[in-house]
């Protein structure tokens, strides 16, 4: 019996078409790094805490270790300090859901500190606060091998530091480049620079940005990988900037003052060849407000100036939606005259963190659904060692709630710990100490991993 | 003045019943020629003889002797009873000559002043075919026909001309002359004389001339065997080994004292590949000829010097006036490239003549139905031998001819050597599975061996590959070394030798040859090369001639043309041939490749559904079959021949399909354009990559008739291999991930033979059908082939088809760590670029350990499952997820010095070298970065390495829990100094196999680690020693025997029985003749 060839030709045909078909479907690309985790599931993590000081560097503060999981965990804490001879290490339990200070300057006599702690789990958070000012910081868990910064001050009255540490058993090495007003900076005792195995350095940036204001830094790691801090005091005034390992063209400030007395600006610089133009859109309240804008030229950095701006009026905090035609490093950076304190763009994670260290608790919280689509954020909320709350709340896309609303009433939170996860890794954690003039002062959303 | 013919004497030598006798003695009664007398010699006693004479010549003289000294010294016994002849005619008894035949050998001798005359000499049965018009001969005294086999008398070779030397049978030589050369040489008792006596004449200056128009028939009963050797001397040789060292005494007399012995070694060599050859072929007889010859060439070197002073005496013609009359070159190596180009190593071992009746088939025609002349003939009708009603339209005839295929054959392979120079005596780098093998000895110890060091040690039964990696290694003398560079020169032209013989028979040898042109030319074959990727190598070179015995064993038309055999006895001659013994062949060809590389398998598989899913959309005569049969069939044999192998599989368990190989990262994997052109590497990315593919389509659409039914078998076998690759490469076939490169060998394999069917319907489909789009796409393909060949020779620029000239694993000269005696290093990265096969751990990450330095040849086959190995595959899945940043911890009960991360097998060199590249999974780095005891220590596009600071030894000993651990024990010996009190871990798996012991005495054994032996040495003031030992008893090495034996048994039905046979009865007579008992009389009629 012989069909006609036709049939055949038509099986050949559909089989090729069917294996051309499945190849385009399933094309698939390498999958991008994933961030360290310090998820509750981990075997062992890390924490590295870096940047804070002696008194005589004005940053003189404590870490809180935060538990976020109802088992015990030990951890182990290595510290270095700039100027001391040798590494101390110190180890403690923490019992679910606590909590455990540790002031550096306790553990060994030197300049700038670095904390490592290994946890033998996950689920343990950290917070590095600065003692004089209450500015806070996220400890990060792995290193990074690009690191952005913006913000920087080195003019007279103020000081910008690098203070970078190795979080890995390879010695490190690295290129410090800078991109202010003036343009592109590659000092060349910024250059080829290297750090030993599990050992800090800091770098003054003054000494090579000479009296410049907001200026932007690179780290480019050529050799294993790093935690960078950007340690700033302004006058009378000190804050830590984590930075960025990756430049963004789109992000939020969602908690801006605009309160009298107050000084908001968002500092940019643009490490990219082509100008980037920056657009600030502001939401404020019932307020129509234009959006503001610049142009930050190639390897060069501005700023918009939020507070005081006679287009936006002194109502509240302003949410700024910023979006850019070219990857750029922002930074916000807050306070008074006396000084400004600097907060990095919030990162959007699946499992976010914010905890009271200080006590005093937070003038605003709330939190964000950056994504398309709604979701809904399951919360714990955890005071002396228990959950005292827990619920789930359905949040649409694009939309930001108040803690306050979530929780009933005006809850501060003090001494708290409030843990947000949502199914898709786009939820935005936000809050504003209790400062005056209000919200000067960002609080540091942990990563939950 | 009364004028008289010259007269001439007939000697008719006959030995034996001779039956021709009384014919031959008529046919001479009968010539016409009025001065012929007649003397017969019957060599040896017979009583008989006289009488049968005198029956039929009762004028002829006879003359008996007593023994019988062969045809030359009957001969020469004749010439001294004869006095006053002219001349000579020397005469076999099984001849017939025609009635004028004497009067015109005398006429021709007079006319052209010849001392020696030949006539024509026709088959005894069938005068019209031609044996011998006269023979020429070449400096190393082979002898030639001017005519071809089987070739028909009409009148083509009716001149009279010089020849070198007169064959025997009817030859009439001048009294004066054959006396000059004191006749025959009695060395010479047969086979060979006629040679040595015209040799002999020309060097004397004698001429020697054929006389066609004197017709001889011959049915030379001596030299196909029909007549037993029984004169003095050759009772115990062959015909073969008769005529070998016949033709050594002539060369070795036959020239001046320096050409002789440049002549004698060149023949040395030659002898000695043919002898090396016929090793390999398992052809005693030539072996045992070649050998015999010269041992009594040398037995008789006295006799040689004898004569080259009698015919220095006899001198006229120099050297190279002698050469002048003989053929140029080497006629019988000539004729084994033709030969081996034309019909294959099997048909090239057999060019010495055989014995006519070995070389016909059991209807009395030739295996190939047609004449020598035949094949080689520029006729095309041959050529499609198996006239299958086709219209014969007279095809075009270039590259039809021999000689122009032979050409093209001959310019190949050049072409192939030149792509290949570099790689025969430059340093092959570690890249693919380039890993250095072990020692004969060493590989053959893995197979049996109780313990492997895979991993961190597992106690499965040694991979099979091992035991055909020793069988092959004793191939080549225990020269290791030189397979892993034979596969890379040779495998891709073996293959497409195979594809040669898979077409035979079956489409033009023009057609033949495109196809293995195609399938030399096609880049998977050269990017394997390229890679490296010795293991899929033997697939590129076997394949062929397992989809040849598959398609055969299916009764895919046209490839099983004659029935099977009657049953034979295992073992016995022709058992081969038997339906079971094809199988046979075919699990035998199956498991030596899945030994080396297992998804062979799955090409079966794949072969097997495809062919019966062609046959579902359009059947053939022959219907389904039953493929399931078969494939169970194959499945189940291959599975019993590779025990061991099978065993790792059931131990196993849902990990079983890891034994096809590593799972590919998806991004790491070839594109659609690219799998359509068999790609996967550097080479064929280019446009005339597509060349093939292209043929290979218009192929389908042009082939008719049988044709058709082959190239739709083919084309769904190629399509069902691409949807595979397909699904399998992306993972949904869940584990099930046969080996990528391996398939698409499969699908080049099907792309050639669809070329060749293409050409062979260039040839016969498309003249049939009128102006169209047939006679388009035909020259469309017709071009492709041409640019697609040429295009194939820029792939050979680089003498080594790109392999890289350093790798990135010799490179790491830092994964020795500073004190430590034992360490292992942990390669990480995609499957394909491994040096040494592993686990899988990720999509696209695999992971697999060498001991003490680089992967070698202990490491060269994983079992399926990683067993204990899973604690670092799992430490290493953990850190790739980010769970842990205490990776080097988690890897420090194993030794692990040294994280080697691999993105490509060698350094990427622009303009110098490149390999593929095939990044790991994106989150590797990192996630190592991220670890807080690695450091890295090497950080480049092609690999990251990381070192262990947690590394403490394999084997390690601390004093307390909290004290570090220190690294004990040599490496091999694992003996070494421990301290009394100490704890020592043993990082070696399973635990349970190993001893530590300390005086003689073995310690209490417990776990650390969750997998490690830990051990407590005995308190003790002073430093004791400790040796861990191997405990455990040997089944896998009885495994490995008996596997072994069951490689044996099945070797031996191949015709193996016999030759045992063979021996028992050779050692019998042996034994026999020591002990004084009278020798055995041979017998002649067996």
């Amino acid at each position: 019996m012989r069909r006609s060839p036709r049939l055949f030709l038509g099986v050949i045909a559909a089989g090729l078409a069917l294996s051309g078909v499945l190849t385009a479907e399933g094309a698939a690309t390498n999958p991008g790094p994933s961030p360290g985790a310090t998820g509750p599931s981990a075997q062992s993590s890390a924490l590295y805490c870096t940047g804070l000081t002696d008194s005589h560097g004005q940053m003189r503060g404590r870490v809180t270790f935060i538990n976020t999981t109802a088992s015990p965990r030990q951890v182990v804490v290595h510290a270095v300090a700039t100027g001391a001879t040798a590494a101390v290490a110190t180890a403690f339990f923490l019992g679910p859901y606590g909590r455990r200070v540790l002031a550096p300057t306790t553990l060994l006599v030197g300049d700038t500190y670095a904390l490592a702690a290994q946890i033998d789990g996950g689920g343990v958070s950290a917070e590095q606060e600065v003692t004089r000012t209450g500015a806070p910081a996220a400890c990060t868990n792995a290193g990074v091998t690009n690191w952005y910064g913006s913000g920087f001050d080195s003019s007279v009255g103020s000081r910008a530091t690098l203070s970078v540490y190795n979080p890995t058993a390879t010695a490190a090495v690295f290129n410090v480049t800078t991109f202010s007003p003036a343009g592109f900076l590659s000092p060349a005792p910024l250059q080829g620079l290297s750090v030993g195995p599990h050992a800090v350095l800091a770098i003054n940036l003054g000494e090579e940005v000479v009296a410049t204001q907001n200026f932007g830094a690179q780290v480019s790691v050529l050799r294993g990988s790093l935690v960078v801090m950007e340690d700033q005091v302004s006058g009378t005034t000190a804050s830590m900037n984590s930075g960025t390992p990756v430049l963004a063209s789109t992000g939020t400030f969602p908690l801006v003052t605009t309160a009298n007395q107050a000084m908001a600006e968002v500092r940019i610089a643009n490490p990219g060849p082509a100008p980037a133009h920056v657009i600030l859109r502001v939401k404020l309240g019932r307020f129509h407000v234009a959006a503001q804008s610049a142009t930050v030229a190639p390897y060069h950095s501005a700023f918009i100036t939020i507070t005081p701006n006679t287009a936006i009026p002194a109502a509240g905090e302003a949410s700024l939606t910023m979006t850019a035609d070219r990857p750029v490093a922002a930074t916000l950076a807050t306070g008074t005259r006396d000084g400004l304190k600097l907060s990095p763009l919030t990162p959007t994670v699946s499992r976010a963190i914010l905890a009271d260290v200080s006590g005093a608790g937070f003038a605003q919280a709330t939190f964000t659904n950056a994504s398309q689509r709604a979701t809904r954020v399951t919360w714990k909320l955890i005071r002396h060692g228990a959950v005292t709350a827990s619920g789930t709340s359905p949040l649409d896309k694009g939309v930001t709630l108040s803690w306050g609303q979530v929780l009933g009433g005006r809850s501060k939170l003090r001494g708290a710990t409030l843990i947000a996860t949502s199914p898709v890794a786009d939820l935005v954690m936000n809050a504003t100490l209790n400062t005056t003039p209000a919200g000067v002062t960002m609080a540091a959303p942990l990563d939950g991993g | 003045m009364q004028s008289r013919a010259p007269a001439v004497v007939a000697v008719v030598v006959t030995t034996g019943p001779g039956t021709g006798l009384e014919a031959a003695l008529t046919s001479i009664v009968a010539q016409d020629y009025g001065e012929l007398s007649l003397l017969v010699v019957a060599n040896g006693s017979d009583e008989l003889i006289a009488a049968r004479v005198a029956a039929v010549a009762p004028l002829a003289f006879v003359r008996t002797l007593e023994h019988n000294r062969g045809f030359s010294a009957a001969c020469n016994e004749a010439s001294l009873m004869v006095e006053g002849s002219a001349f000579f005619l020397f005469c076999h008894d099984d001849v017939r000559l025609e009635s004028d035949c004497v009067g015109l050998m005398v006429e021709a001798a007079f006319r052209s002043n010849a001392g020696v005359v030949s006539p024509k000499v026709v088959q005894y049965d069938d005068p019209l075919v031609l044996l011998h018009v006269g023979q020429s001969c070449d400096r190393f005294a082979v002898v030639r026909d001017r005519i071809e086999t089987g070739e028909i008398d009409h009148g083509q070779q009716d001149l009279e001309r010089d020849v070198f030397v007169a064959p025997g049978g009817v030859t009439l030589v001048r009294t004066d002359l054959f006396r000059t050369l004191r006749g025959f040489d009695p060395l010479i008792s047969l086979l060979g004389e006629d040679l040595d006596l015209c040799w002999r004449a020309q060097v004397a200056g004698a001429r020697i001339i054929v006389a066609p128009q004197a017709r001889v028939a011959h049915r030379e009963t001596i030299a196909s065997g029909d007549r037993p050797l029984s004169a003095r001397g050759t009772r115990h040789a062959s015909r073969q080994l008769l005529q070998r060292r016949h033709q050594l005494l002539v060369a070795a007399t036959g020239w001046s004292v320096v050409r002789s012995l440049l002549i004698m070694v060149t023949l040395f060599s030659m002898d000695l590949m043919e002898a090396m050859l016929a090793v390999v072929g398992r052809d005693r007889a030539r072996v045992r000829a070649i050998v015999g010859a010269w041992t009594w060439l040398v037995r008789n070197r006295r006799g040689v010097r004898e004569r080259r002073k009698l015919r220095s005496a006899t001198r006229v013609l120099k050297d190279s006036e002698l050469l002048r009359l003989q053929d140029a070159g080497a006629s019988r190596l000539q004729r084994f490239f033709l030969v081996l180009v034309r019909e294959g190593l099997e048909s090239a071992r057999g060019i010495l003549p055989e014995p006519l009746a070995e070389t016909e088939g059991p209807s009395g025609e030739t295996p190939d139905g047609v004449g020598f002349a035949a094949a080689f003939a520029e006729d095309e009708s041959f050529d499609e031998g198996l006239g299958l009603g086709e219209s014969r339209v007279r095809p075009s005839r270039f590259l039809t001819s021999f000689r122009s295929q032979a050409l093209v054959v001959a310019v190949v392979a050049l072409l192939w050597a030149i792509g290949a120079r570099n790689l025969v005596a430059t340093q092959l780098p570690l890249v693919g599975r380039l890993a250095s093998l072990d020692s004969w000895w060493s590989t053959w110890r893995h197979f049996f061996a109780s313990w492997s060091p895979n991993g961190v040690g597992t106690v499965a039964p040694g991979m099979p590959g091992y035991g055909v990696l020793g069988v092959a290694g004793t191939f080549v003398l225990g020269r290791m070394g030189v397979l892993p560079r034979l596969a890379m020169m040779g495998a891709v032209p073996f293959g497409a030798i195979g594809i040669a013989r898979l077409l035979k028979g079956r489409v033009s040898n023009r057609a033949r040859l495109i196809a293995a042109v195609a399938y030399l030319g096609l880049p998977t074959g050269l990017n394997m090369i390229g890679q490296s990727r010795v293991d899929v190598l033997v697939v590129v070179a076997t394949l062929p001639y397992i989809v040849r015995r598959l398609w055969d064993l299916l009764d895919v038309p046209g490839f099983r043309s004659p029935p099977y055999r009657a049953p034979v006895p295992f073992g016995q001659s022709g058992w081969r041939a038997t339906e079971f013994g094809q199988r046979m062949s075919a699990v035998m060809l199956v498991a030596v490749a899945t030994a080396l590389a297992p998804s062979t398998l799955v090409v079966v598989g794949v072969l097997i559904v495809g062919v019966t899913l062609a046959r579902l959309v359009e059947p053939d005569e022959n219907g389904l079959g039953r493929p399931a049969r078969l494939l169970g069939a194959m499945s189940l044999n291959v599975a019993v021949l590779l025990l061991p192998l099978s065993i790792n599989v059931v131990i196993a368990g849902r990990r079983a399909p890891a034994v096809f190989g590593g799972v590919r990262g998806p991004w790491t994997v070839p594109n659609f354009a690219d799998l359509l052109r068999g790609v996967d590497g550097g080479f064929g990315h280019s446009w005339w990559g597509w060349m093939w593919p292209g043929v290979a389509l218009v192929a389908l659409l042009l082939t008719r008739s049988w044709r058709r039914v082959v190239a739709t078998k083919a084309a769904m076998v190629a399509t069902v291999t691409l949807l595979v690759i397909t699904l399998s490469d992306h993972h949904w076939l869940g584990s099930f991930e046969p080996d990528l490169d391996v398939l698409l060998v499969l699908y080049g394999v099907m792309l050639a033979t669809l070329v060749g069917l293409g050409v062979a319907a260039l040839e016969n489909d498309v003249r049939s059908s009128g102006f169209g789009w047939r006679q388009i796409g035909a020259a469309l393909s017709v071009g492709a082939i041409v640019v697609a060949s040429v295009s194939w020779m820029v792939t050979l620029g680089s003498g080594r088809f790109d392999l890289p000239t350093t790798s990135i694993a010799e490179s790491l000269s830092t994964l020795a760590p500073p004190n430590a005696t034992q360490y292992r290093v942990l390669w990480l990265g995609d499957p394909s670029i491994l040096p040494a096969p592993g686990w899988t751990v990720a999509p696209g990450l695999s992971a697999t350990t060498s001991m003490n330095g680089l992967p070698g040849g202990d490491v060269l086959f994983s079992p399926p499952s990683s067993g204990t190995t899973d604690v670092v595959i799992t430490a290493v899945r953990t850190a790739l997820e980010g769970r842990t940043v205490n990776l080097g911890q988690l890897l420090a009960p194993a030794g692990i010095s040294a994280i080697v991360v691999m993105n490509a097998s060698a350094p990427q060199l622009a303009s110098v070298e490149s390999s593929p590249v095939r990044a790991v999974p994106a989150t590797l780095i990192p996630s190592l970065d991220a670890q807080t005891d690695l450091a890295l220590e090497l950080d480049t596009p092609s690999v990251h390495v990381f070192a262990n600071a947690q590394f403490s030894g394999i084997v390690r000993e601390r004093t307390s829990k909290s004290a570090p651990w220190t690294s004990v024990l040599a490496p091999l010996t694992e003996r070494g100094t421990l301290v009394g009190g100490d704890q020592v871990e043993a990082g070696l798996a399973p635990a349970g196999a190993f001893s530590l012991r300390v005086h003689g005495r073995a310690l209490a054994r417990g776990s650390l680690d969750g997998w490690t032996g830990a051990y407590n040495v005995p308190a003790s003031s002073t430093s004791v020693t400790g040796t861990l030992s191997l405990d455990q008893f040997p089944w896998d090495g009885l495994l490995a025997l008996l596997t072994l034996s069951m490689w044996l048994v099945i070797g031996l039905g191949f015709g193996g029985v016999r030759r045992l046979e063979w021996l028992s009865s050779a050692l019998t007579r042996r034994a026999g003749r020591s002990r004084g008992a009278p020798p055995e009389e041979p017998d002649q009629h067996a």
